[in-house]
């Protein structure tokens, strides 16, 4: 047994499907709702995310946080909830990388919510903000003002 | 009982040890991480692991006896008590570390004084809850017998500060001036560049006894090197090992060496005989020093 042989153990799928089970209730009041196949398919997607994101997660994703944090969002439409779910969960580990993990996960998925909101639900705009500008927002846990253009410092390396 | 120990585990005690570690490394990331992130880069997850590998003295050679002990004993309770070992390593290191500074042989080299500095910061450095593993500290000085790779964190630092403590206690046997003069004739820059002390004087020493003389003042004339090409002539390493271990054993006698510093001396001694056989043709220059 050694270190890589360990921790590519980690992240049996059936844990991320009783977390979905758990936390998918939670959602159906805004008429968001996932079958079987869905909730299959996003845990999946969870252990590609972190295969592409270079990350290890042991226990419980972010998943159901990120259905509690966005479920109420008016810029979610039913038809896309998993796919917007499976983007948004490798946006999170993805940016966590690019903060440096220097942001909590509570932290980090408020500013994506921030966001996401403010780019009237598109992921592609998430997608392109500037790191140093999700970090900003996960410290203070409100967006920046809009950008002007021009350079800014990259605090996340500081 | 003990031959069971040693049965290869059954599929239900290997994925028992199995969920059994990962639990384990679960535990040690959401404490790592304060519980703020599910998720933790590879690379920081494959060295929390190492941690918990090293802690519990596990490795690629574990047995069956070793897992089957953690399964009866519990992971948990096994990691806490490994971190109580490890603290009393760490006291017992750092007490090393005191003695070692404390006695350095007269001839300076600046590569040890670096290092011992370097380990100085190690006692504040030293991560046993999460990163246990690791040498936070770095290590330039080489010793004639290296400690070998497969050391870790404490468990290397360790050797090593016990292995420099028996070479430095073998050079203030000898006045500084020899031991400079045996170092200078085959590096005149030895007080600047990572150069290990012990080994020019120690074989000079040794291939001095072996001609039946005293070991001072650690220096061989040409008519010395030629008697000691003649000894090892045509010999191989296996008779020349056993010649080398044997003046090892007459210089301990001669110092005063205790027990522990004898052993190293013929471990060196005999780390000498594959050279030695080598080279005998050629003047055993590189192996004894002018």
């Amino acid at each position: 047994m050694n270190p890589k042989e360990l921790t590519a153990r980690a992240l049996p799928l059936a844990q991320t499907l009783r977390e979905l089970e758990r936390y998918a209730p939670a959602a159906e009041r805004f008429g968001l709702t996932l079958s079987a196949e869905q909730r299959e398919r996003l845990a999946r997607c969870r252990t590609e995310a972190l295969q592409k994101t270079g990350r290890v997660e042991f226990g419980e994703g972010v998943l159901g946080k990120l259905i509690l944090a966005f479920c109420d969002s008016p810029n979610l439409v039913s038809s896309e909830y998993e796919e917007t779910l499976a983007e948004l969960q490798e946006l999170f580990y993805s940016f966590k990388n690019e903060c440096r993990d220097q942001v909590t996960d509570d932290e980090l998925i408020l500013a994506m919510r921030l966001f996401y909101d403010r780019f009237g639900g598109s992921l592609d705009a998430l997608a392109g903000t500037d790191r140093s500008r999700m970090y900003r927002a996960a410290l203070t846990g409100c967006l920046p003002p809009e950008e002007t253009g021009g350079g800014e410092e990259d605090e996340a390396d500081e | 009982m003990s031959d069971v120990l040693y049965l290869p585990l059954s599929p239900e005690e290997q994925t028992r040890f199995q969920t059994g570690l990962l639990e384990l490394l679960a535990r040690q990331t959401a404490l790592y991480t304060s519980g703020q992130s599910s998720s933790v880069p590879l690379e920081t997850a494959q060295e929390l692991a190492a941690s918990v590998l090293f802690s519990l003295k596990l490795s690629a050679d574990s047995g069956p006896e070793r897992c089957r002990e953690l399964l009866g004993q519990g992971m948990e309770e096994a990691l806490a008590q490994s971190r109580q070992v490890l603290k009393e390593k760490v006291r017992r290191c750092r007490e090393l570390w005191t003695a070692v500074c404390a006695h350095l042989p007269e001839t300076e080299n600046a590569p040890m004084l670096e290092t011992l500095n370097s380990i100085g910061t190690f006692w504040k450095r030293y991560d046993l809850r999460f990163f246990a593993h690791q040498l936070p500290c770095s290590i330039d000085y080489p010793l004639a017998l290296p400690v070998p790779e497969e050391r870790q964190g404490i468990d290397y630092l360790g050797l090593y500060l016990e292995r420099l403590g028996i070479e430095n206690e073998f050079l203030r046997r000898f006045r500084s001036p020899d031991v400079a003069a045996a170092l200078r004739a085959g590096c005149p820059e030895f007080r600047e560049i990572p150069l290990n002390l012990f080994e020019p004087p120690a074989a000079n020493a040794l291939g001095r006894t072996l001609l039946g003389r005293a070991p001072e003042p650690l220096r061989l004339s040409s008519e010395e090197y030629r008697a000691l090409a003649a000894r090892f002539a045509d010999k191989g390493s296996a008779e020349i090992g056993p010649e080398l271990a044997s003046a090892a054993r007459a210089l301990s006698a001669h110092l005063g060496l205790s027990a522990g510093q004898g052993t190293y001396l013929e471990k060196f001694a005999r780390g000498l005989a594959p050279r030695a056989a080598a080279c005998a043709g050629d003047g055993l220059r590189g192996i004894f020093w002018g």
